[in-house]
Order: structure tokens, then sequence, then C-alpha cells
């Protein structure tokens, strides 16, 4: 009937059908009905019903109508925790209302990878992590310094570290499992532990070379906590009750033959994200409960704490002083921001209660952010049945806590704005002003529809300027702050590149606006006049809009009121896929080429899905035309078996005229002068 | 008014018309068969009910749908479901019968446990063009939701269920 009715199987369904004991017992009840004029008492239920909705509907439009002036939601503001055994009461209060007898998973942090490396300039020219702040590193997977390249390899949870040369030669091998050693705090001996690494940064204080690695370890002890059999056997997988922590470890790298370990932290909880600025460490993670932990064990395990490593392992609790929460939303979980000073060895560690999706660091500020939803119901006319008898509604608002980096992250003020945001990206600070771009949900006489805002934020957390309503019934699908400007890409159909003036943040002002196929789920800036924006090819498809390749294009925003497009290219056809699509980490910039190297999944250009391409994809912008130079691949494409090769493993850097190309099983080297391989191995 | 017997009559050529699509859609909102019939009953109480408030200008499916898709929301929003299913899939002791079996079996088909797998709102698109192969502006009459809502969701929906897919497959080495 459809074409794609093929791609998407759902016979299976044909073999539900009903029983005829369904029916009868159906029927039955029916009946039964009829007997004790329940259908009248209906009639009069009706009626009551009635009223009820119409004062609900009213106090909704009240409530509405309030919120709608961005007035501030004071019942978001944060508490100081008073002592330990508050903290205690609190959440162990939380935790058996909310788990009902029922384990209850607290939030896992979201992983989040990529860093930049705001190390000084080496000897030789590489490229960086690709971040969004500059002259703030994000953690990633893969770094270098120019002299050395360091590799994360997630499948054999190993680091290796091999010289940025022709011919690359592995000079370190670690494995994630031995990055402790035998050091074990004793409140944790007995435990079992796993340790996987996660991601770096690399950091240079005078001739002193720093390798910041950060794992996740997880502790368990085999005994009666562990799930029983039966909840092995309906479970999705057995949850292994135990501790969550992250680890970040330094080790002095100056001499790579002699790699001293410096410093090791633990701190509870899963990483959201890290940061590195002048020599701190910012590291945010995020500790969910299991309810059977804190029933079994002690309190002690609620309280959030951390391990200092020195010749010892010592387990520390974060004083009560530290902890925050709203009143009233108490969460059986806690985010931490942990600030590690790299030069003085010190750590200092904020614990927020409840979960966060989503945070932003500039030079001064870091500001955690969560999307708080408020439903409400709206019941109605059930004489009407044949309109919908209940819909609810719901509304978004994004919460931001702001925190100062000065001497220690201090808890400063907080705000929130209607609607949700899409990532990192969604924020900016610039000139004292904290920027947000947020898509809504509206919901008016039963008709969703969804609109757009930016919000300018001034340093006490005040609203002082916005601009609603952008591109109605569309919602945005990247946003890239750049100085006073914003470039934003909403999309239904098309793809709508928006400029936005916020030189004066009281008066934020749409400048132009530029409507091509497609969308770009990532921004980034090339020049003062040029933007790249990295997406997706969209087609139509019986009425409907259907993904087709990727796409990248290239904007000439000289006339800012004018936005066009000067190039583009793309790549593929359904199912092609790249990483730094959702991942800006995932693509590498290296200016003195004017290379852009990301991984890529290409499908053939016929909607069958099937597999063109998969390897490295390397991309030049020169005199503002697209040209794809080079296409690496570790696995033999024309084998049978090529979709079962390491799909997006695939990550670059560049140093000096070299490009190396780094997967899961192999490396090798690109020689950009002639852009021929010059070298190939396994890893 | 209609009758009692006309009305007994008329739920049962309801039943037989139109059960097996109210099951699988209950099915596809519940993802648990013996929670799927017992709303089943529930919604053919209320067409009962209210069989005589059908007004003839609008198509009967879409009536029962939207009855159906309700009830299964305000299911899946009630107090107990709220505070137990979204944590944790509770599964309840399953009898051993032949019904039960063939359920398995049918969870086991990967691409419909991926469609299960996705949010309500995502599943029930699916279900609607996918397997009832109706055009996303009946959609928009039946779910009572713009049609570019309907388009964007089921995009969104194939896009899940695209990379849920391909990691399954990355799984099965």
């Amino acid at each position: 009937m459809r074409n794609d009715k093929r791609e998407l199987d759902l016979r299976r369904l044909d073999e539900i059908y009903i029983s005829e004991d369904l029916k009868r017992r159906t029927l039955l009840k029916c009946k039964d009905l009829n007997k004790g004029g329940i259908v009248m008492k209906r009639r009069w239920a009706a009626v009551v019903m009635t009223l009820v909705v119409s004062i609900f509907a009213f106090t909704y439009v009240l409530s509405y109508l309030r919120q709608d002036k961005d007035a501030k939601d004071l019942s978001y503001e944060l508490t100081q925790v008073q002592s330990k055994k508050e903290f205690v009461s609190m959440m162990n209060k939380k935790l058996r209302e909310q788990s009902g007898g029922i384990r209850f998973f607290g939030g896992r942090a979201k992983e989040e990878k990529a860093l930049d490396s705001s190390a000084q300039p080496a000897s030789k020219e590489h490229s960086n992590t690709n971040v969004q702040v500059e002259g703030i590193d994000e953690a990633d997977i893969i770094k270098t310094d120019g002299k050395y390249i360091y590799v994360i390899n997630f499948e054999r949870n190993e680091l290796n570290v091999y010289t940025a040369e022709e011919k690359p030669k592995k000079v370190l091998n670690l494995n994630g499992e031995d990055i402790l050693g035998n050091k074990e705090a004793k409140e944790f001996k007995g435990y079992k532990r796993h340790i996987g690494l996660q991601d770096m940064f690399l950091y240079k204080n005078g001739d002193r070379d720093y390798l910041i690695i950060m794992s996740s370890v997880n502790r368990y002890k085999e005994n009666p906590q562990q799930p029983t059999l039966k909840e092995r056997v309906i479970g999705i997988m057995p949850i292994y009750y135990g501790e969550d922590t992250t680890l970040i470890s330094v080790y002095d790298v100056s001499d790579i033959e002699k790699v001293n370990p410096v410093k090791q932290y633990e701190i509870t909880g899963n990483k959201l994200s890290a940061r590195l600025k002048d020599g701190k460490v910012y590291l945010v993670t995020n500790k969910g409960f299991y309810y059977y932990i804190s029933e079994l064990n002690k309190n002690d395990n609620l309280i959030p704490y951390y391990i200092e490593y020195g010749q010892e392992a010592i387990k520390k609790e974060i004083d009560a002083s530290n902890i925050r929460y709203n009143k009233q939303d108490i969460q059986p979980n806690y985010t931490i921001i942990s600030s590690i000073d790299l030069i003085n060895n010190k750590i200092s560690n904020q614990v927020v209660l409840g979960y966060f999706e989503n945070m932003y660091m500039s030079h001064e500020s870091l500001y955690l952010v969560k999307t708080a939803v408020n439903y409400k119901e709206i019941k109605q006319d059930s004489s009407k049945p044949n309109e919908s008898i209940a819909v609810s509604v719901y509304d978004e608002n994004t919460v931001i806590y702001k925190f100062d980096l000065e001497e220690k992250v201090e808890y400063k003020k907080f705000t929130s704005v209607k609607g949700r945001i899409i990532n990192q990206f969604s924020m900016d600070e610039y000139d004292g002003y904290f920027r947000i771009a947020t898509t809504e949900s509206i919901n008016e006489n039963n008709k969703f529809s969804t609109s757009n805002n930016v919000f300018v934020i001034d340093k006490n957390m005040n609203v002082v300027g916005k601009i609603n309503n952008i591109a109605p019934d569309e919602r945005i699908y990247s946003t890239r702050f750049v100085g006073d400007k914003l470039y934003m890409v909403t999309f239904k159909q098309v793809d709508p590149l928006f400029v936005i003036d916020l030189k004066n943040p009281r008066e934020p002002k749409i400048l132009g606006l530029l409507k091509i196929p497609g969308y770009s789920t990532y921004l980034h800036p090339y020049d003062e006049n040029t933007i790249i924006g990295f997406g997706m090819d969209t087609g139509e498809m019986e009425g409907r809009v259907v993904n087709k390749g990727m796409k990248v294009a290239i904007f000439d925003i000289s006339d800012l009121n004018h936005p066009k497009q000067k190039d583009s290219i793309e790549i593929g056809g359904k199912g092609t896929f790249s990483e730094s699509l959702y991942n800006h980490k995932a693509l590498v910039e290296y200016r003195k080429y004017d290379l852009y190297a990301f991984d890529l999944y290409e499908t053939k250009n016929d909607d069958s899905f099937n597999l063109e391409f998969s390897g490295l994809c390397l991309m030049q912008i020169k005199n503002g035309k697209l040209d794809i130079k080079a296409k690496v691949t570790h696995s033999k494409t024309d084998s049978p078996d090529a979709y079962r090769e390491p799909l997006y493993g695939y990550r670059a850097v560049f140093v000096d005229n070299l490009m190396f190309v780094i997967s899961s099983r192999a490396i090798s080297v690109i020689n950009l002068d002639s852009m021929k391989e010059v070298y190939n191995g396994n890893i | 008014m209609i009758s009692r017997q006309d009305r007994n009559a008329e739920i049962e050529t309801l039943i037989d018309e139109y059960g097996d699509d109210v099951l699988r859609l209950c099915f596809i909102y519940t993802k648990d068969y013996s929670q799927a019939e017992d709303l089943f009953q529930e919604v053919f109480i209320k067409i009962y009910k209210n069989i005589d408030k059908f007004r003839q200008d609008s198509d009967v499916y879409t009536w029962i749908t939207r009855i159906a898709i309700n009830t299964c929301k305000d299911y899946l929003k009630s107090a107990w479901i709220k505070r137990n299913i979204l944590f944790w899939d509770v599964k309840t002791e399953e009898k051993e019968t032949v019904e039960n079996d063939v359920i398995k079996e049918i969870e086991r088909d990967y691409i419909l446990e991926a469609v299960l797998k996705l949010p309500e709102k995502y599943r029930v698109v699916v279900y609607l063009y996918y397997y009832k192969g109706f055009t996303t502006a009946d959609m928009s009459q039946i779910l009572n939701t713009k049609e570019s809502t309907i388009r964007s969701r089921l995009m969104r929906a194939r896009e899940i269920l695209r990379s849920n897919l391909k990691e399954g497959l990355a799984y099965e080495e």
C-alpha cells in the first residue's frame, strides 16, 4: 500500500485478536449495565463533570496568564541544607515515598563527550577539540598536543598514546581496570570494582604536561542484595545495586617514558559533563539511588562524598553547608559540581538536589539547567463523546541555576523561562548577559503547536529582553551564538536560518532569515561572514517530510538582513548518519588547510538503506565552495560483512601536514599535501 | 433513544467489526496483554453507554478509536501507573497459557519491540500510519492534532527507530 510500509513491518500485530471468551465477558458486562439504571446515574455524573471542567479550565487560564509575564516562579529557589541529619531524613522520606517498594532508579547522567585542548601551542601546529567557548576545553576521547596523540578505545577499555609522526609508534598503553592499582577506601573493602575509561583533558603548566582522565567506577558486593533469580529473569538486565562514582586521575606526562600519577579523586555519581579552564577541571556528576541500598545499608551512603587518593584512599563526606535543595521539589538524587585545582591539588564540591540535563560554562559562570514540567489536565464535556474525552496539557519551563566561578563554585541565583532547550549550544553568555533559546509547546483550544523564544538575562538573572513566537509551528534544530548575534535554525518543512541581533540586550530583533530545504543540527562559525551548517537534507514523500542524506551548507551572512546559501553538498541517501550531527566534538577543524573531518555512515542514494561507505570524511572549504577531499575507511566495504565493522568509531586529529584517522580497530595516516595514505596499521 | 435489544445487538456488531483493532491499540499503549484486555472491556462499556450519542456525521472508526485512545491515556495517567510503571516495567506473574505463548512470541519480534519502546505519542502514530495505513490527514482527525505535528512525530519516531534498530544490529554480532 505504501512504499515505506515494508520498512516497518508490523504484521506481527495481526496475531492479536479478541478471543470468544473476551467478547463474551465484554458483552456480559455491557448487559449488566442495564440492570439498576446505571445508564441514568451516568447522566447525572455528566452534569457534575461539566461543572468541574469549567472551574478547572478557568483556573488553568489564570495560571497560564500569570506565567506568561515571564515572572520568575519563586518556587524554584534553592535553600541551603542545615545539617547532615536534616539531609538524611529528607532523602529517606523521599526515597520511601517515591519507590513504594519498587526499585527507584535515580537519574543516570547522560553521557556527553568532547572537549577542546586550550593548552598552549605545542611545537607543531595541530587541531584541537571543537569546543563551544573559546579557551574552555571540553573533555574528549581523542586529544593531541602536537607531539603525541592520546586516544581512548572503548572496545578495549584502553588509553593508547602514539607519536604524531608519519609512522606512529605506540608509546603508552593503560588499561582502565588498572588505573587505581590496589588502592581502595576502607569503607569499600570487600566490594568488587569495575573502572571504565570515559574521556580526558590535556593541560600544560609551565614546562609540565598533564593528562587528566575521567573514568566511571562501579562498585558492588556479591551478596544477598543482588538481584534475586526472579528479578534476573523478568528484568531487562540484572542491576547490581552498587555505587557509581566518577574517577578523575591526573598524570604528569612531561616524560612519556616515565608517566607519574599526581593525584586521583573520586566523586560520587555519573559524569554529566566536564570542562577545563585556567588549570581547574569542573566536573558535574549526577547521583541517583537504588532504594534497597538506603534500606539495607547505613544512611551514610546517602550523603554525597568523594574519595581522595594519596598514600591511602580516604572517603570524605561533603559538608551539609555545601548542599542546596529546592523546597518545592525534593528529589532523591543530586548533582555535584566539583572543581579540581590542578596546580594546588585541591578539590571543592557544591551539591544541588535534583537531576540536571544540561550545563553551560562561560569564563565567569557555570549554569545548570533542568526542564520543569507541569502537567495540567482538562476534562471535556462528556456529553460530546466523539470529541476527545480528556486531554492533558503540560507546560515546560527551563529552570536555570547560576553558579559563580571565583575562588570556589558558589550558587548565585536562578531564573525560569518558558519552553525547553535542545543542548548546550542553546545557551551562551556574552558581555555579562546570559542568552537562551527555547522551543515552547502551546495548547490553545485543544490545538497543539510550538513556538520559539529567545531570552536575554542579566547578571542578576532577570529577563531583560526577549523575542517570543519565532517561527510558529516549527521547532529549533540548532542555535549558535556568535558575539552579539544569534544564528538559529528552525524546521518544519524547509529550514529557515534566522539571524538575530542581540546587540541591545533589552531589544533583541530578528534581522534576516533564509528558507532552504533540509535542516542543520549544528552550526559552526567559520569567519565573520560565514557559518557552516551540518545537518540533513529532506524531501517530500506522499505529503510527508522525510530525511534524505546528510547535508553540509555554507551560509553567507555578510548581509545580515539577507543571509544566503553559498554552497551545499548532499552526502548519501536515506539512513546516512554522522555522530558530528549531534556531538560537536566529533567534528574536527584544521584551519591551516581549511579542512573539516567527521565520521560518516553513508548509504546508497537509492532509498535502499544499503551501505555505501563507513569511515571518516574529509571536507575542504575553498573560496566559498565545499569539496570532499578524501574518504578514509578501515573496513573492507566490499565484503558482505562490511556493515558489521565499527560504524561510528572514527575520529581524526591533525598535526602539521598529517591527518591521523583512528577507529576502534586501526590507525591510518594521510599526508595532506599529497592526499595519500602513508600509514595503515592495527592499534 | 435506542432500545435495549438494539443496543445489545449493536455492541456485538461493533465488537466483531472493530474489536481486534481496539485490542491491538490497547496493546500498543500498555505493552501488556492482560492489561489490554481489561482496557478493551472498558472501551466497549464506554461505547455501549454512549451509543445513542454517536452522531452519524462522523466516522464510526474514528469515534471508537478516539474513545480507545482516551481510555488508554487515562489509564497511563492514573496515579498507580505513574508511580510504578514509569520507573520500572512491572510485569505481572504470567499465566502459562497458549495465549501468553503467542504474546511472548510477538514480543520477541524486534521491530515490534522497538516500536513498543517508543514514547507513547510516537507509538500511536506509528501504529496508525504503518499498521492501519491511515494518511496523516486521517490521523489528524482521529488524534485531534495538527497534521504537521503528526508528520513531525512520524519523522521523529522513524529517527528513533532507525537508530535503535541499528544499535540492535550491532549487538547481534
